[in-house]
């Protein structure tokens, strides 16, 4: 693995961590968001025909 | 989310309900990085168990209160509920030694991080190998405590199978 994605992996990692560190509330507030961004994905491919 | 834990806490304040968790993504999001999920897993014991168990009584108080269903679950202030009776010896355990949280003021209780994990393993869809490596990875569970409740519930055999699977080989 080259030394760009090992930085990338790491960053990665270090981001996961800091998610993970945030208070409860804070972290249900972002569900939130990624649960109303998946609806609006899920509705835009239906409107477009590309799921049922 | 806050409005539908104080429903919760008001099924159990009715007497409805008896001890409650959240589990599933949403409890496990309380130890790791925040997951997508649809809805909230509320797993339930009962203090008096009908023969029969059924969650009418649970539908019939939060719909009179003005909420509505969808499918099995009771949507909540946008968030579909999905109560699961805590049948198994697993599930109860984890109801009963669930974590008290405050959530902004309202208090709930989390399943532990070794539960979800024993729940994920006994539950064994791809997503919960996927939730069960998460864990392990984040260092977040207790890995004596996780043992014993392996060792409790029978699940010993289905982790050393998980273990050679999917973890790297120390």
């Amino acid at each position: 693995m080259s030394p760009l994605t090992t930085s990338i992996l790491e960053q990665k990692r270090r981001r996961r961590q800091a998610l993970a560190a945030l208070p409860f509330p804070e972290k249900i507030r972002i569900v939130e968001m990624l649960r109303d961004s998946s609806k609006q994905i899920a509705a835009a491919a239906a409107r477009q025909g590309l799921r049922k | 989310m806050k409005i539908a834990l104080t429903e919760i806490n008001a099924l159990r304040q009715a007497s409805i309900i008896g001890e409650s968790a959240i589990g599933g993504a949403i409890g496990a999001t309380f130890y790791l990085e925040p997951i997508s999920t649809f809805d909230l897993d509320i797993f339930v014991l009962f203090d008096h168990p009908p023969l029969i168990l059924t969650l009418t009584p649970i539908y019939e108080f939060l719909l009179n209160r003005g909420h509505e269903a969808e499918g099995d679950a009771i949507v909540i202030h946008g968030w579909p509920v999905q109560f699961l009776p805590a049948e198994s010896p697993l599930l109860s355990e984890a109801v009963q030694q669930a974590t008290d949280v405050d959530f902004e003021g309202v208090p709930t209780r989390v399943m532990t991080a070794e539960h979800l994990m024993a729940i994920a393993l006994q539950t064994g869809r791809g997503k919960d190998y996927t939730r069960l490596l998460t864990f392990v990875e984040s260092g977040a569970a207790d890995s004596l405590k996780f043992q014993g409740i392996l060792a409790r519930h029978g699940l010993l055999a289905a982790w050393k199978k998980f273990e050679l699977n999917y973890l790297p080989k120390s």
